[in-house]
């Protein structure tokens, strides 16, 4: 987020001063005092704002305030009515005490951590062939773009055929390579690895649009200058490109890291969870502790914290993308 | 690079046209023997596909112009009006952006069970709304930002009021992008699951992905009328984003360069 950005508001002149003086003897319109305008407009202003901050104030911010004070209550379903008990902090004990629960913030944490990297990485890559493409890049750019425009239910569901065990595609190409029948979701390294790849497939292209629209804005003049001095392709790539791409790479990373952290339709429908609960992130805990075991209390408990872990993490990672920011790599 | 995006969406799609002896096949056969249109039929009377699809086009449709609505007069409001908290409101609209489905979808379903919402449009349209306002504001308050103030002024001094302003100025400039918005926000209740499957699980208001998710058992996952039906249901959103790239994607090279 661009902090001046934000401060930058546009100062409208005056009107009084484009009010062309009239002619005298013409009835002219007076135009109306820059004081009034100016506060009808910020009346207006404030009607125009109000049906947006009421709706995601009563809609997401109550239920929030409302579960924060739900995960500190004995939680209990009477008739069906969900009723509230004694204060207790036993929610959030039995939540952290589960190794369950600690095995999925692992789990979910670590997953963030190698794929996020890895998966912009493969972005920067696609972004730097694609800007060497003239003709056409507008149709490649439209291909790009049609795995995020692709339902996440229906990814998985084509990577869970394509490894299946049975008579998947890749589950057939990985056997003749291997010399013998495997089964990649069987295991917990193979279950993470076709995640990851049902991942990438779904948004690698999307983060490489937004590197490449940073490529693209890159002033042409750096890379005259860098050759006008001599330097090679993998300097010229460490010392302008990267530097340049900051903003642009920033934002591919944060959006990543916070769609990791809520990772659920993937494993939801390729894996469950399994094999044998090595693959539950912490969405994936918190819908089971919710509709399958029907416990509230603790399911508000992960399902807050790791609200909490996110807004940390993304709070982190945006101080530390902008921290770094000035480029003393010079040309 | 283009091909490993292509290639699996022309795998679903010939798995989708493969009759259900084909399937079987190991090593899998490249084309259908058999070409059959029989998933497409069963997906979509025996598996009531187009209850589904009906579902997801109101819930989305509806969500997408009131989110459009509400979220240009919020945007334009925050580029414009030089309102006090406009900062504050702008971070907040942005953690909450960033909140994830599950930190969200837990109270809101303790909610929506104490009034009776589970199992209704309202019941997934109104989080929806919430949800996508904060990234709608965000992106057009941007591109109000960003027009030069001229326009607007010279209204201002021929006696409009700030609401003529708004609406006969400054929307029709602003049309790429709300359009623009209004695929994003499209596209994200299109494919949103989590809640969705959460507040309406009930057959008759399944949205897509809950139908196609819940097609399988435990036992058995029939992969061709889940292919018929994920081929209906993506046609649509490629379409939008072939015809309209050009749009779509200054919008989002503009948003890119923006954040």
């Amino acid at each position: 987020v661009n902090k001046q950005d934000l401060e930058t508001s546009q100062v409208p002149a005056p009107a009084a001063s484009l009010a062309v003086p009239a002619p005298a003897g013409t009835a002219s319109q007076p135009a109306p005092s820059s004081d009034g305008l100016a506060k009808r407009r910020a009346r207006t202003g404030r009607a125009l704002l109000a049906p947006a901050v009421i709706i995601v104030g009563v809609v997401l911010l109550f239920p929030i305030v409302y579960a924060v004070v739900v995960s500190f209550t004995q939680v209990s379903i009477t008739n069906g009515r969900i009723a509230l008990g004694a204060r207790t902090l036993s929610n959030y004990h039995i939540v952290f005490t589960s190794s369950r629960w600690q095995h999925d913030l692992l789990f979910t944490v670590g997953y963030a951590a190698v794929s996020v990297p890895v998966e912009v990485a493969m972005a920067l890559g696609a972004a730097l062939l694609l800007q060497h493409i003239r003709r056409g890049r507008g149709m490649a750019v439209a291909i790009l773009l049609i795995p995020w425009a692709i339902i996440t239910v229906i990814v998985a569901e084509l990577w869970e055929y394509i490894f299946d065990p049975n008579y998947g595609a890749l589950t057939w190409l990985f056997s003749q390579i291997a010399g013998h029948p495997v089964d990649v979701v069987a295991s917990t390294s193979g279950a993470i690895f076709a995640i990851f790849i049902t991942d990438c497939w779904k948004n690698v292209p999307f983060l490489a649009l937004i590197v490449l629209a940073g490529l693209l804005m890159i002033d042409f003049d750096l890379y005259e200058a860098a050759a006008v001095d001599g330097a090679g392709r993998w300097q010229t790539l460490r010392s302008i490109t990267l530097p340049q791409l900051r903003g642009a790479l920033s934002l591919a990373v944060i959006f990543r890291l916070l769609a990791a952290f809520g990772l659920f339709d993937i494993p939801f429908i390729l894996t469950g969870g399994g094999p044998s609960l090595s693959t539950e992130s912490l969405s994936l805990l918190g819908y089971t502790v919710m509709f399958q075991d029907l416990k509230f209390g603790p399911a508000t408990a992960i399902s807050l914290t790791t609200g909490l872990l996110v807004l940390l993490v993304c709070v982190v990672a945006v101080r530390l993308l902008r921290s770094g920011g000035t480029n003393d790599l010079g040309i | 690079m283009l091909l490993v995006v292509i290639g699996p969406l022309l795998w679903l799609f010939i798995t989708s046209l493969k009759p259900e002896s084909e399937m079987g096949n190991y090593p899998p056969t490249l084309l259908p023997q058999h070409p059959t249109l029989q998933n497409y039929s069963q997906a979509w009377s025996y598996y009531r596909f187009w209850r589904y699809l009906v579902n997801s086009l109101i819930v989305c449709t509806v969500t997408t112009l009131t989110t459009v609505a509400v979220g240009t007069a919020a945007g334009y409001a925050l580029a414009r009006s030089r309102l006090k908290h406009a900062r504050a409101i702008m971070i907040a609209f942005l953690g909450i952006a960033v909140t994830p489905g599950i930190a969200l979808i837990v109270p809101i379903y303790m909610l929506e069970r104490d009034i009776g919402w589970l199992n209704s449009y309202e019941g997934l349209i109104v989080p929806y709304i919430a949800i996508t306002i904060p990234l709608t504001v965000w992106i057009l308050r941007n591109f109000f930002s960003r027009i030069a103030p001229e326009m607007e002024e010279q209204a201002y001094v021929d006696g409009a009021t700030p609401l003529r302003t708004l609406w006969s100025v400054m929307v029709p400039q602003a049309a790429p992008a709300m359009f623009t918005a209004g695929v994003f926000v499209f596209n994200a209740c299109y494919l949103e699951f989590l809640i969705s499957l959460s507040i309406n699980s009930a057959p008759t208001y399944r949205t897509v992905p809950v139908g196609i998710a819940l097609f399988g058992t435990e036992y058995t996952v029939p992969y061709g009328p889940i292919f018929a039906a994920s081929f209906i249901a993506i046609v649509p959103m490629i379409a939008i984003v072939m015809i309209f790239r050009k749009t779509l994607v200054s919008g989002l090279m503009a948003g890119a360069v923006k954040g």
